[in-house]
């Protein structure tokens, strides 16, 4: 009865609990989904992946090391490249063929996310200035959309590449070949503070929900991503229109994006 | 016609001075920069403006409500659609993607969109040059060319981009001032109850400073809204006929 309910009158169903605090899941208004991480599951044909359970949301997240030249403006500088894949696998809104705007929109936003927070330092992917560097290819993919895709992309992307580990190359002075030194240890990729992402939604024009999942999604049209590492730096903070929110709505989300961040910059750094 | 703003001052605060808001920004020294604004220089459209925030300047032109295809059209509003072409040749770029999402749905937000259903509305704006805080430039375009348009708002958007530097802040700043800064946040206010419709920033900044950018937008939001209230009197008392020749 109830599911006939909510298929056909989806904004009715969801008012009448959120008229008690609650939504229809069991989760408070402020309350973030369970986050569940799994590394290494594709070694060794990546260099570092991990999977990302965000409530039924799923996400694998793979990365591979290439070599590559930098670009003359920045000699110095290695690359970071984020492809983000959306088929419809995971979601039948999302068509085969080039991305839609709106897949381009979150690829480019995952990858803004990370430039923004500073953690990265390209410099530490330079081999030899101006012929030589380090590129990260990092590819995610969704499995399964339950809502909340920027959030969880970005702990996959990250515990991704917390893990990376980069080989020392000798570059042989004859042939101009680099190659591995095995003598030498794998370093770590050096990452500061971790960029984590919270996303809240507007609901009905006053409430405000955190981790809206696929159903809540669809039912409102703005949404606010707010980005914090674990010191409460805001490292991005983005909502694109839609039903407006009042400033001091945003200072709560703020608060618990903070509150968000320290989690999982916790779970990220267990495993 | 042209209208100039009335102050030439540029708002540099230091994050040692304590500001209060006022409700009544006559008190508050104007902190918006020279604006230059034409309605309707477009005349084969529906709406349009000519916007000039600093040294930035953008034309948007609106079009609408027009016939689209059944397949396209919803049943309960407009399909807007929103085309951003940069002055530096750069058609496809992700970063204009971006740029014209916020730009949608802030203006989906702003009109009326179940007035006009199943029609389609498309806004599209031209960079003729950007000395800096583009974003928010497009944003207000959009908001007087679509009030030149005639079509029905809920309310207006002001949108102000702040920079933060080491020691000051700086509303509207140039593309210098945002290379050297540590954060840019742009934030789009409603018109009536100046909440927050859509924002975006890049770099980072602590919470004081976010505390501190929110006031100052909020300040320069209300004065703006104050001179695009002006402008539209100004409009309306020398209302031309639609057939007039400029």
């Amino acid at each position: 009865m109830a599911e006939e309910f909510a298929s056909i009158h989806l904004e009715d169903y969801y008012a009448k609990f959120i008229e008690q605090d609650v939504r229809p899941d069991g989760r408070e208004l402020g309350e973030f989904r369970a986050c569940s991480l799994s590394v290494g599951n594709l070694h060794p044909t990546a260099d570092s992946s991990a999977t990302v359970r965000w409530g039924n949301t799923m996400i694998v997240s793979g990365v591979k090391l290439e070599l590559g030249k930098p670009t003359d403006e920045n000699p110095e500088e290695g690359f970071i490249v984020i492809n983000v894949e959306m088929t419809p696998l995971c979601e039948s809104r999302f068509k085969p063929g080039p991305p839609s705007a709106f897949q381009q929109s979150v690829g480019q936003y995952i990858e803004e996310i990370l430039i923004n927070s500073g953690c990265i330092d390209l410099h530490q992917l330079c081999i030899k200035s101006g012929k030589l560097s380090w590129c990260i290819y990092c590819d995610i993919m969704c499995l399964n959309w339950d809502g909340n895709f920027i959030d969880a992309c970005n702990v996959a992307l990250i515990s991704c590449l917390s893990r990376l580990k980069i080989p020392q190359l000798i570059i042989d002075e004859e042939s101009d070949k680099p190659q591995i030194n095995d003598d030498i240890p794998l370093r770590s990729l050096e990452i500061g503070l971790f960029p984590i992402s919270s996303t809240f939604a507007v609901f009905n024009d006053s409430v405000v929900i955190a981790d809206p999942n696929l159903h809540e999604e669809s039912l409102t049209n703005s949404t606010v991503t707010i980005t914090v590492n674990i010191e409460g730096t805001i490292c991005g903070l983005r909502k694109n229109g839609g039903s407006s929110i009042k400033s001091d709505q945003l200072n709560v989300c703020l608060e618990k994006a903070v509150n968000r961040a320290r989690e999982l910059t916790q779970l990220i750094e267990q495993l | 016609v042209a209208h100039y703003c009335s102050t030439v001052q540029v708002g540099i605060f230091t994050k040692h001075i304590n500001m209060d808001i006022d409700e009544d920004t006559d008190n508050c020294a104007n902190i918006l920069p020279q604006i230059l604004c034409e309605f309707g220089v477009i005349t084969k459209n529906d709406g349009s403006c000519s916007y000039k925030q600093r040294s930035t300047t953008v034309i948007s032109a609106v079009h609408g409500p027009y016939d689209i295809e059944h397949s396209k059209q919803k049943n309960d509003k407009s399909v807007i659609d929103v085309t951003v072409s940069s002055n530096d040749g750069n058609l496809h770029s992700s970063k204009t993607k971006l740029i014209e999402e916020i730009i949608k749905s802030s203006a989906e937000s702003s009109l009326m969109l179940y007035v006009y259903s199943r029609t389609g509305i498309s806004l599209s704006l031209q960079v003729l040059s950007n000395n800096g805080s583009l974003l928010s430039a497009l944003i207000n375009s959009v908001t007087l060319a679509l009030i030149d348009s005639g079509l029905s708002m809920n309310y207006m958007l002001s949108a102000v981009s702040c920079a933060v530097l080491e020691d000051s802040l700086i509303v509207y700043p140039t593309v210098h001032e945002e290379e050297s800064a540590t954060a840019t946040v742009m934030l789009c206010f409603d018109s009536v109850n100046f909440d927050i419709v859509s924002c975006y920033s890049t770099g980072k900044l602590n919470v004081n400073s976010y505390e501190q950018v929110l006031k100052l937008s909020l300040r320069a939001a209300r004065q703006l809204v104050k001179y695009f209230r002006h402008l539209i009197e100004k409009k309306s008392a020398s209302a031309r006929p639609i057939s007039s020749k400029r």
